[in-house]
């Protein structure tokens, strides 16, 4: 079986942050969202791997992932071009595919519990198809499954007024190579894309069987700077720290705290787990970092207090106003305005940004 | 939809026609792959239908 990771789109929901790299090397608890899709792959025992990518951060995401070596997988770029659709992302993997079964996954996507249950549950059936779905409370927002008692898929609907259940679909797709016939045959839709869930309808509606596996634990689409916060706190919730670096003696760090070996908690400042701090970070006196917070590589955090947020690195902050809840991208500067006249914030914004003041 | 594809043959990354068209004549994309690829590289079939049907992969 192979795996075929989809990263493509705009990232336009994540802006300003995604003016400068593609969404799916955004940290959450200081790894790029993408590779924890990759670490899925790997433990469901998927190491060939074939990369989507758009027009958008192409060569950051080949640069980050390279070959797949360094993360005991072997990587085949799969060059989409433009978002004509995720039916069309799948359909380019399909020389890459030549024949097998495949896991397509969503990039920009999080799974508390990976993907072995999905491929697991495929495997144990004569499936053409697999989905995975999850129990949302909105389900007019989603795609969504009607499945039988036995968790085979009836039918898909999308955002559907009036919903025949609550399952969503999450992204994760098993997949033999029928689905291609299914992508050749259907046509895009009114918004100019090939849908995958047209796809799959056509190889119900010929008769295909698909399975369906109901996800446990979290699943996050980290497309929102808030989902990105929310996906940073599950992360961090199941923390296994390693305090690798050094912490002066007048430091309090409590709960669990991963402070990579080269960062540094000086005298006089506090860090209340859960925590990462990245390498060559160095939290400085009077500095309180809270739980849920992430901060990137190269930062230095001075008197200031910050929690619940995700700085991505390169970083310097040293307002001593609080930051709570706050996405700060690359080599952003966080000053103070104390002391200087006329009294007031400075502020270089870029577009799209969203500050509350 | 037919969806038209060209592997090199060096690395093996997949290029869509549509990137192959825009370019015409490109680098491989795959890491460190020099193999010049090219839209005219897509069997005369492929060719003819992405032209006949230039507009379905446009946005």
């Amino acid at each position: 079986m192979k795996g075929v990771l989809l990263a493509g789109g705009t990232g336009s929901r994540l802006r300003p942050i995604t003016h400068t790299g593609p969404k799916q090397l955004v940290p959450v608890a200081n790894e790029p969202v993408i590779q924890y899709a990759i670490e899925d792959f790997r433990e469901a025992g998927i190491t060939e791997i074939g990369v989507v990518l758009g027009n958008k951060g192409r060569e950051a995401i080949q640069s980050f992932l390279g070959d797949g070596s360094e993360f005991d997988v072997e990587i085949t770029y799969i060059v989409q071009g433009r978002p004509l659709g995720l039916a069309h992302a799948v359909g380019c993997a399909e020389s890459f595919v030549d024949g097998d079964d495949f896991v397509v996954y969503l990039g920009d996507n999080m799974l508390n519990r990976g993907i072995v249950d999905v491929v697991d549950g495929f495997r144990a059936g004569e499936f053409d198809a697999g989905i995975a779905l999850q129990e949302v409370d909105n389900p007019t927002q989603f795609g969504i499954a009607d499945v039988d008692e036995a968790g085979r898929v009836t039918r898909l609907i999308e955002k559907p007024d009036d919903p025949p259940s609550n399952l969503a679909l999450i992204g994760i797709y098993v997949f033999t190579p029928r689905i291609f016939d299914a992508i050749e045959a259907i046509e895009p839709s009114w918004r100019g894309e090939l849908e995958i869930t047209d796809a799959i309808q056509h190889l119900l509606d010929d008769g295909g069987e698909i399975d369906s596996q109901v996800v446990e634990g979290w699943w996050k689409d980290t497309g929102k700077p808030e989902d990105v916060l929310e996906a940073n706190r599950l992360v961090l919730e199941d923390l296994e720290a390693t305090r690798a670096g050094s912490i002066d003696a007048d430091a309090k760090v409590e709960g669990r705290v991963d402070l990579a070996e080269s960062a540094r908690i000086e005298s006089d400042a506090v860090v209340r787990g859960p925590v990462s701090i990245a390498e060559n970070t160095t939290i400085e006196s009077g500095t309180y970092v809270g739980p849920y917070t992430a901060i990137g590589a190269n930062s230095t955090i001075r008197n200031t207090h910050i929690e619940n947020s995700v700085v991505v690195g390169d970083t310097e902050i040293t307002t001593s106003g609080r930051i709570i809840d706050s996405l700060i991208g690359r080599g952003a500067a966080i000053g103070s305005a104390e002391g200087q006249l006329p009294e007031g914030r400075r502020l270089v914004v870029g577009e799209n940004s969203q500050l509350e003041l | 939809m037919r969806v038209i594809t060209l592997e090199c043959p060096d690395c093996g990354t997949v290029v869509a026609a549509n990137e192959l068209e825009d370019n015409r004549i490109m680098k491989c994309p795959g890491n460190d792959c020099e193999t010049v690829l090219r839209f005219d590289d897509l069997p005369e079939d492929d060719r003819s239908f992405y032209l006949e049907n230039k507009e379905q992969y446009r946005l």
